[in-house]
């Protein structure tokens, strides 16, 4: 313990002299706006630490529930009277025809979703689940080398499609993609003591900011906006999709002319440990805790990407519990036109569970599971496998390569500037390339492709997830199998469509 | 071959057999055997004609046997060519041969099918079809005072197939030569002593063209023939 705080003693006092030259880079910066604790979603905040601090995959004393059709206020206070806490209908939050009750006395949601699902005007309800991304940090590295775009002939794509993506709206649902420039001042611990930081937050300068639409915040702050990423985790990922291309910074995306549609419905190390700080906690969060996703956020976002012109949405992240309300909002988006592109799980070595809304894939045609494959076209040891497994595409397997040749290299956060365990004050204004694996990066890839296809015509989800799967390259045993569906997404080929003979 | 120096061929065909009799003493003069054509054509079988050289334009309308392929990809299933062609009648009573050739080009769009909904990519597209045909056939006994004359044959069919598409790479684009069988039967008119027009129908069979890749593929279908309504105008000596 004595050891811990000496070293992260050594630690504070490393993040000031790194802070020096920064000081001078702020002095020309506005003042920190000062973030209130009324700012936030704080009381879902908690919950949300909570559930992290027990090590739970839901939301103690949170549901999602769906009424049954044409049941009236009567009947949902009536079905409302049937639990032990007896709520009133004014207690529900609608997100589309599903609402979120919250129930303090009843910290189980198990409970108190078995107790709704008996009364006879509901039709199902079900905890508030926590999805976990489906990426593996590796070390960070300034490098170019974007192998994963020749494995699947991207330039032969490009040709055909030189604007990639132009006028599409991809939304990522992930933990942000910062929109804004602007520091905050915001609680932490500085090994110490609590303390009010500024925390600077930047556009990634490798995205055209006309392309960067200002998007939602659906767990942090509560006006929802801006939108700011504490991670990286939400900008690799919309990078792979639409990274600037030919500017002379960096890489670039798969889709580079796409418009991105940042909806942040993930929270991780920094924001928890900012709320663990603002509810007077001391001390660090734990750095092994990557965050999460909840699945009320997740509908929440969904939906607002199908209502606000979305005709992709990348989903990277995953869990093991099947939510009815996430089905209903993939099913609410593709009817809506929105072909939603989901990450099969990291999870082979750990018992290679089914991970939702992965696990849907087979029951939606325009919903897209995506596994991932390496540098050799290997399935990727913590690829997910099964019968849900659609496609594959590239997300890097370090096991199979050299140090960082495997990885999935996008421009994001730096890590040297954010990453917890190593900074005490973090910074969310610097960006470099980061290697990153996990199906979470194989998954943009199919969304940059599904961008390009709807800006080539082919805008009906169900075409779009056909014409993907039928253009893959078969791996693996011949024909469809469970480690890589219909095989290697093929760009190339499924932009330029067909002739009379060939 | 372009078709330029076929229909040139054809015409010098036709025309150098003449000019070489023309300078024969003992050969009657080709004004007298049209003459005599013309006049007692009613009377005499056509059998009893000498061999006779002759030239035609021609223009086919065809309707491609893989009409939802080419309807998918072109817009229609009915392509336009323009050719020339050549026939010797009277080689043994109405027998005669021909050698036609044709070029017929459309531009369209590359595409996805999905069900019975086909979506353009925007993709330049251009086939191109070039059909040879060898053939022979049978001269009816001319009727409506030795105007009109029917005729039915057969022949090979040598056909070009060419198809080029924009971002294509070499293995995407075909260039190939399949072959296949023609039946046909047609009615010709004389205008005047010298120039001929007919009507003709014909029906193709280019078996195993199509059908491995591409959209006949997904329609299954696997020939390059189809039905031709062709016009023709000639000239004869």
């Amino acid at each position: 313990m004595r050891r811990s705080l000496w070293l992260q003693a050594a630690a504070a006092a490393l993040a000031l002299l790194v802070g020096l030259p920064q000081a001078a880079v702020n002095a020309r910066q506005p003042e920190p706006r000062r973030i209130d604790l009324s700012d936030l979603r704080l009381d879902r905040l908690r919950a949300m630490a909570e559930a992290a601090r027990t090590g739970l995959d839901y939301l103690p004393g949170e549901v999602l529930v769906r009424f049954r059709r044409g049941v009236s206020l009567a009947g949902r206070a009536r079905a409302l009277r049937g639990i032990r806490s007896r709520p009133s209908p004014a207690a529900l939050q609608w997100m589309g025809d599903t609402a979120r009750l919250r129930d303090p006395s009843e910290p189980d949601p198990t409970i108190l979703a078995r107790q709704l699902q008996l009364q006879p005007e509901v039709e199902w309800a079900e905890p508030v689940y926590l999805r976990r991304r489906s990426a593996i940090p590796t070390d960070p590295s300034y490098a170019t080398l974007q192998w994963n775009f020749n494995a699947i002939g991207m330039p032969a794509a490009w040709d055909i499609q030189p604007e990639a993506g132009r006028g599409i709206v991809v939304a990522v649902v992930d933990t942000g993609v910062t929109t804004v420039d602007e520091t905050l001042l915001l609680p932490t611990w500085n090994g110490f003591a609590a303390q009010l930081v500024p925390m600077h937050f930047a556009v990634n300068p490798d995205v055209d900011r006309a392309r960067l639409l200002p998007g939602r915040d659906f767990v942090f702050f509560s006006a929802g906006e801006p939108v700011l990423d504490f991670d990286g985790h939400g900008t690799h990922v919309a990078m792979t999709i639409a990274q600037e291309a030919n500017n002379g910074l960096s890489g670039t995306g798969l889709a580079y002319r796409a418009t991105l549609l940042p909806l942040k419905a993930c929270i991780s190390y920094w924001e928890l440990q900012i709320v663990r700080t603002a509810m007077g906690i001391p001390g660090f969060h734990p750095t092994d805790d990557q965050g999460f996703c909840p699945s009320d956020a997740i509908v929440e976002a969904i939906r607002y990407a199908a209502d606000h012109g979305a005709k992709v949405i990348n989903l990277s992240f995953g869990g093991p519990a099947a939510s009815q309300a996430e089905r209903d909002a993939i099913a609410y988006a593709i009817s809506r036109g929105a072909t939603v592109v989901v990450a099969a799980g990291n999870s082979f070595e750990d018992g290679n569970p089914v991970e939702y809304p992965a696990g849907f894939a087979p029951d939606f045609a325009g919903l897209i599971s995506v596994g991932a494959v390496g540098r050799t076209l290997g399935r990727a040891w913590y690829s997910n496998t099964g019968p849900h497994v659609e496609v594959v595409a590239p997300g890097g397997d370090t096991r199979a390569e050299a140090a960082g040749t495997g990885r999935i290299w996008q421009s994001t956060l730096a890590p040297s500037a954010m990453q917890p365990g190593f900074v005490i004050f973090p910074r969310f204004d610097r960006y470099e390339d980061v290697g990153l694996q996990g199906t979470s990066m194989a998954t943009p890839h199919v969304s940059g492709l599904a961008a390009m296809l709807v800006a080539q015509g082919i805008t009906r989800p169900a075409h779009v997830e056909l014409l993907v799967t039928r253009t893959a390259r078969d791996l693996g045993p011949a024909g469809r199998d469970v480690e890589y569906g219909a095989g290697l997404i093929q760009p190339r080929a499924a932009l330029f469509g067909l002739g009379i003979r060939r | 071959m372009t078709l330029t120096r076929v229909l040139g061929l054809l015409l010098i065909l036709t025309c150098g057999p003449a000019a070489v009799r023309a300078q024969s003493p003992d050969a009657p003069s080709d004004d007298t055997a049209i003459e005599a054509q013309v006049t007692t054509a009613a009377q005499r079988p056509p059998q009893a004609r000498e061999p006779v050289l002759r030239a035609y334009f021609l223009a086919d309308s065809v309707w491609m046997s893989a009409s939802q392929t080419f309807d998918a990809v072109v817009g229609t299933s009915r392509l336009s060519m323009r050719g020339g062609g050549g026939e010797v009648l009277g080689l043994w009573r109405g027998l005669f041969a021909r050698v036609a050739f044709a070029v017929g080009e459309e531009e369209g769009s590359r595409v996805v099918v999905f069900d019975d909904e086909v979506i353009p990519l925007g993709i330049p597209l251009t086939v191109q079809v070039r059909p040879l045909e060898i053939g022979a056939g049978w001269r009816f006994r001319p009727f409506a005072a030795g105007r009109l004359t029917g005729y039915a044959g057969g022949g090979v069919l040598r056909l070009g197939y060419r198809e080029r598409s924009a971002f294509a790479t070499a293995d995407d684009d075909v260039d190939a030569t399949f072959t296949g069988g023609a039946v046909f039967g047609g009615l010709e008119a004389s205008l005047v002593s010298w120039v001929i027009a007919g009507v003709e129908v014909q029906h193709r069979i280019v078996p195993d063209a199509l059908g491995d890749g591409g959209v006949s593929a997904v329609y299954g279908e696997t020939g390059l023939g189809g039905t031709a309504v062709r016009l023709l105008i000639g000239v004869r000596r």
